[in-house]
C-alpha cells in the first residue's frame, strides 16, 4: 500500500519554459531575418580604350534615343528618337502604369522593325533631371527588341551625357 | 536491489540552460551576419527589367555604388545621394573620386584598366544626372579610375518565385 501511494505522489511534470524560450527566440530569429533575394543586373560594359565619346553622330545609321521630361514636370517623359532618322517616331506620354507600358512596348517595336538600318549602335540620351527608371526601362526595350531579331549583330549601347540643367 | 530502487527514485531531468545559451549565441551569430553582408546594399527602389539576369553568383571583389533617393526640404537641392559601403559621398567630390581610384586600385590589368566590377544601384526615382556622373568618373582619362565592368542593379520581378 506504501508503494502505490508513492507513485500516485509522483506526478509526472513537464517544464514546459523551456520550450517556450526556444520557440520565442526562433520567432525573434524569423522576423529578424532577411531572407535572401537576389536582385537582378543589366551588363553595360564602358568601352575600355576609348574614354569619353567625342564622335559626332552619324545621322540615319545610328540610333539615339532622347529621353525629356515634359515641361514644368519631375516625372513624366517623351521618347524622341534622332530626328534625322526616318524609322523612328517620337512616342508622347500616357497617363498611368498602362500608359508607360504601351510607350516602351511601342519604342521596342520601333527599335524591331528598323534594327536592319540601325548602325553598329544604340545611344541613350536621357535629360539630367529625368528619373532613373525610365532609363532601365529604355535600356530594358532595347534588349527586348535585339532579343527578337536573332540573327541580326548585337548593337552596342552607349549613353550620351546630357547637357547641364538638361530636363 | 539496492540499483533498483535508485533507479526508480530518481528523476531524469535535462538542464535546459545550455541549449537556451546556444540558441541566443547562433541567434546573435545570424543577425550580425545578416547586417555584414548587407552592409553594401542600401534600402532602395530598384528599376524593373524584365530582360536582366539573375544575379545568382555575384564576383567577390564587385564594387557597389548606391545611388539612394533623398526627399530635400529645398527643391534647389539634389535629390540623391551617393553612397559606398554606408558611407555618404558628394557628388563628384574629391573624396568620391579617392574612393573609386582606391577600390579601383585593388585589381589592375592591362593599360591601368580596373579589373574590378562595378554594381550601380540606382534608385528608380533619382535623377539620372547621379548615374551619368558615376559612369563619366568611371570612364575619364584623366582620372585614374578606370573602371569598364558596369554592371546596373535592377529588382527582381515579383512574379519571378
Amino acid at each position: 500500500m506504501g508503494v502505490v501511494q508513492d507513485m500516485m505522489a509522483e506526478e509526472a511534470k513537464t517544464d514546459m519554459t523551456p520550450m517556450i524560450d526556444v520557440v520565442f527566440l526562433l520567432l525573434i530569429f524569423f522576423m529578424c531575418m532577411k531572407f535572401k533575394s537576389y536582385e537582378k543586373k543589366l551588363d553595360a560594359d564602358l568601352p575600355e580604350d576609348e574614354g569619353l565619346s567625342i564622335s559626332t553622330p552619324t545621322p540615319v545609321q545610328q540610333l539615339r534615343i532622347g529621353l525629356n521630361l515634359l515641361a514644368g514636370e519631375s516625372d513624366k517623359i517623351q521618347i524622341l528618337p534622332d530626328p534625322l532618322n526616318e524609322y523612328f517616331k517620337p512616342i508622347q506620354w500616357r497617363e498611368g502604369a498602362a500608359g508607360k507600358r504601351e510607350m516602351f512596348k511601342e519604342l521596342e517595336e520601333q527599335i524591331r522593325r528598323g534594327f536592319t538600318y540601325i548602325g553598329d549602335k544604340i545611344e541613350v540620351a536621357p535629360g539630367e533631371r529625368v528619373p532613373f527608371d525610365y532609363v532601365a526601362l529604355t535600356l530594358d526595350a532595347i534588349h527586348k527588341s535585339q532579343d527578337r531579331v536573332p540573327d541580326a549583330d548585337k548593337k552596342r549601347i552607349t549613353f550620351k551625357a546630357a547637357p547641364p540643367g538638361g530636363g | 536491489m539496492a540499483f533498483g530502487s535508485k533507479n526508480k527514485g530518481g528523476d531524469i531531468e535535462g538542464d535546459m540552460t545550455p541549449m537556451i545559451d546556444c540558441v541566443f549565441l547562433l541567434l546573435i551569430f545570424f543577425m550580425l551576419i545578416s547586417e555584414i553582408t548587407q552592409a553594401d546594399l542600401e534600402q532602395m527602389k530598384l528599376p524593373e527589367a524584365s530582360m536582366a539576369k539573375a544575379d545568382e553568383k555575384p564576383p567577390k571583389d564587385r564594387l557597389v555604388v548606391n545611388i539612394v533617393k533623398q526627399e530635400p526640404n529645398d527643391p534647389n537641392v539634389r535629390d540623391g545621394l551617393v553612397k559606398i559601403k554606408g558611407k555618404p559621398y558628394g557628388l563628384g567630390s574629391r573624396e568620391l573620386i579617392d574612393r573609386l581610384t582606391i577600390e579601383a586600385d585593388i585589381e589592375r590589368g592591362d593599360r591601368g584598366i580596373s579589373k574590378r566590377p562595378l554594381l550601380i544601384r540606382c534608385d528608380r526615382r533619382v535623377q539620372f544626372l547621379y548615374f551619368q556622373q558615376i559612369l563619366m568618373l568611371c570612364a575619364n582619362p584623366n582620372l585614374n579610375i578606370k573602371m569598364s565592368k558596369i554592371q546596373i542593379a535592377i529588382a527582381k520581378d515579383r512574379d519571378d518565385g
